[in-house]
């Protein structure tokens, strides 16, 4: 099937490109970290769509591969980071947190394959429909909607308040 | 779909919005004065709230909007009451502050307003999508809140410590919720609590529900999500702690209590153990690391840890009087924990750190200042007859009458004893330091405007209102938790 | 595998590299981006639990992930502003310079 290759293709792509952010053996510097989120995030958009939620895809490479992604470049440009010192790594510390962060996928991924959550589902039939998202999100779940925009207005004000270059 | 239910929520928006809009036309001297307006507009909100409950609220007031995502009931009543005097009480607080704001003193208002907003709707959250937006109102105003006083270093890395937690666990809660829709299919938490009983040993379904727990015990500073809270206590602005110790931490109960009781009571009937070991660890963590801090903000943050453990007895216990001892120990924390952020923050005002050493002398500079910080030091021990003492022992009576059934709650009952025979020692450290120490840095007496003046009076009333007539806050008490069990309330 | 699973599984991991990264590297803006994959990896779950649920018509996972792309636009943008305010004072945006409150 094809569309199975095409998820496993794209879950590798994810996988890697997502690793490739947190730990990259090549390079420290925190604009290859960047980059590779935006690569990260276009092949979950690619998910996405096999998952037939194209509006979403669509957000998912406008919102965040277009818009927070190129945020976080012009502030890591902004500040001029060189790369990040090689420091010694603190064995005690690497050792728990992926012990700690192992623990809880293997359980995790233990339970899910004990309760198989997919076994009385019917098939996949749903499209995900931009116009009918759009009714619903102004009328059912206008509230959390407005409160929402509420929140970017303060994290407007709060942005320019605390990056604003003169104190007075 | 019903918004006269709302009009509170979108009187407090607009507010907050005429607040940001005034700025562009007042002239910068009189902005100052701007708090007061605010304040004196939330005052207004709350009596008409309380006038309009005789008439309406309790006949026909109820009711839910939106699909039954926005619910109006007796808790949220309740703790709107308690949100709009938290809210009015730290505007006057931050007009005495704002001298020391270098920039945008009427944004530091609003957001202040922004967050008390998002703290209304979180009280009539019933709904995933209510708690998540809600809470994150309140949390990415407080980011900001917390680093308004940016010239200061500690300001700002109390903000980035914050800001990180708290983008960690909510992060955690979006996870979580994700795997209970997606076990139980339900976002609503009426029609999620008819269902939650066939998934009791779905283990998909109960990782979800600690990830919320997760995000929701940061909130509140619950033992293993408290990291945050001494450092971010220390380093905000007073105004800002004040709110985030009262309004936050309430904010984070009742969706704590909706979430447990109204959403999953059949999951949560299971997890007595949890919270008994979570509560106790939180009460002896906090008092004990409170002992050797010399930070007056610092001390009480790991005591607002503390707290936190205690209002969890009440919700350990798994009855309405827990419940309702849990709203009313709020209540009286609320007086308690302004009074002494209002001190701190009238008395440290030339200082640069809040040292306890800063208070000698106190008693000759202010009097009222004294009285009033050793009253909330005292009512914070749990002493009778204040507000700290008759609430506590709300909570552990709801906790024994608990222990026929799990011998558990014995030993947290007793745990909680040690607990405030710890924290005496350090509430009385600092009420040493205000009457017995010499060597005061400065005698000359502290200045207290007329609006600062009335607040503290306010709280002190309030401090000893709860503490010798509990009758008249306990039945409304009483009567919000009521709402939690019996949720008959016909989704529209 | 049932697919389901198997975007399950995905997810999880995903979520479990952006907890590393948030948890062992110490630039602010790495932590930040390793946050963004967690949330990510909660929107994958999302739509994946979404597209075989029983009731699809509902859409409500669609508008919950909707909500949360805004909300993370929102911190990011905070977060961002927070470190430049820092760098501006300490030089540096590793977390564990910033250590001036403790006890």
């Amino acid at each position: 099937m094809a569309t199975d290759i095409l998820f496993y293709v794209l879950a590798a792509l994810t996988l890697i490109f997502g690793a490739l952010v947190v730990a990259n053996p090549f390079s420290r510097n925190p604009v290859t970290s960047a980059m590779f989120l935006v690569l990260t995030i276009i092949s979950m958009a690619g998910l996405f769509v096999l998952l037939h939620a194209f509006f979403l895809a669509a957000v998912q490479v406008l919102v965040y591969a277009g818009a927070v992604m190129v945020l976080f470049l012009f502030v890591i440009m902004l500040l001029d980071l060189k790369e990040e010192e090689r420091r010694k790594i603190k064995l005690t510390g690497l050792v728990a947190g992926v012990v700690s962060v192992g623990a809880i996928v293997a359980i995790f991924v233990r339970s899910l394959l004990a309760t198989k959550p997919s076994e009385n589902l019917p098939a996949p039939t749903a499209v995900g429909d931009t116009a009918t998202l759009g009714k619903m999100l102004f009328t059912n779940y206008l509230l959390p909607f407005e409160i929402v925009s509420i929140l970017l207005l303060v994290a407007m004000v709060g942005v320019i308040l605390l990056s604003k270059k003169d104190l007075k | 779909m019903n918004l006269s239910l709302m009009s509170l929520e979108i009187s407090v928006v607009a507010l907050g919005l005429v607040v940001l809009l005034a700025d562009l036309w007042l002239p910068a001297e009189r902005r100052r004065a701007l708090g007061y307006v605010a304040a004196a507009a939330l005052g207004l909100l709350l009596l008409q709230n309380l006038s309009g409950c005789c008439s309406c609220c309790v006949a026909g007031g109820d009711g839910t909007a939106f699909g039954g995502m926005f619910v109006q009931d007796g808790l949220s009543v309740f703790f709107k009451r308690f949100f709009l005097l938290a809210g009015a009480l730290v505007l006057v607080l931050a007009v005495e502050f704002s001298d020391r704001i270098a920039t945008g003193v009427s944004e530091y208002y609003s957001l202040i307003i922004f967050a008390l907003a998002g703290m209304l709707f979180a009280a009539s959250a019933n709904d995933f999508a209510m708690l998540f937006v809600s809470i994150e109102l309140i949390t990415i105003t407080f980011y900001i809140l917390t680093s308004f006083t940016r010239g200061k270093v500690a300001a700002l890395e109390a903000g980035v410590k914050y800001l990180i937690l708290g983008a960690l666990s909510s992060a955690f809660m979006v996870y979580g919720i994700a795997l209970v829709w997606g076990t139980t299919g339900k976002f609503n938490f009426n029609e999620l609590a008819q269902v939650a009983g066939n998934f009791t040993d779905n283990k998909v379904f109960l990782f979800g529900v600690v990830f919320i727990l997760a995000g929701l015990g940061f909130k509140i500073a619950a033992f293993p999500f408290q990291m945050w809270t001494p450092d971010v206590y220390q380093g905000a602005p007073t105004p800002t702690t004040a709110f985030l110790a009262v309004g936050s931490k309430a904010a984070g109960f009742v969706l704590l209590l909706r979430f447990l009781f109204t959403a999953i009571p059949s999951v949560t009937a299971h997890w007595d153990k949890l919270l008994i070991i979570i509560s106790g660890i939180t009460i002896l963590y906090g008092n004990l690391c409170a002992i050797p801090q010399r930070n007056l903000k610092r001390l009480l943050g790991y005591s607002s840890i503390a707290h936190a453990g205690y209002l969890l007895l009440g919700v350990a216990a798994m009855t309405s009087a827990g419940q309702s001892a849990v709203l009313y120990y709020l209540s009286g924390y609320l007086f308690t924990t302004l009074a002494a952020f209002t001190v701190i923050a009238l008395v440290m005002r030339h200082l640069d750190s809040e040292d306890i050493a800063g208070l000698a002398g106190l008693n000759q500079r202010s009097p009222l200042l004294a009285a009033t910080l050793t009253l909330a030091m005292v009512s914070l021990a749990g002493i009778p007859p204040l507000a700290g003492f008759f609430g506590k022992f709300l909570l552990l009576k709801a906790v024994i009458e608990q222990g026929a059934v799990n011998h558990g709650y014995y030993c947290l009952a007793f745990t909680a004893l040690v607990g405030v025979v710890i924290s005496l020692y350090y509430y009385f450290g600092v009420i040493r330091a205000i009457y017995w120490s010499k060597d005061a840095a400065s005698r000359e007496p502290i200045l207290i405007s007329t609006p600062m003046r009335v607040a503290i009076v306010g709280c002190i009333a309030g401090i000893f209102w709860l503490g010798v007539a509990p009758g008249a806050v306990l039945r409304l008490a009483e009567s919000a938790v009521n709402a939690l069990h019996c949720p008959g309330l016909a989704l529209n | 595998m049932t697919p389901l699973a198997g975007y399950l599984i995905l997810s999880a991991m995903l979520f479990a590299i952006g907890l590393a990264g948030a948890l062992t590297r110490r630039n602010a803006i790495i932590v930040l981006i390793g946050i963004e994959l967690m949330l990510n990896a909660a929107n994958l779950n999302f739509i994946a639990f979404w597209r075989f649920s029983e009731h699809p018509e509902a859409l409500t996972g669609i508008l919950f992930v909707i909500f949360s792309i805004g909300v993370a636009a929102a911190e990011a943008a905070v977060g961002l502003a927070l470190i430049i305010s820092i760098y501006r004072h300490y030089k540096t945006t590793n977390v564990d310079e910033v250590n001036l409150l403790k006890g």
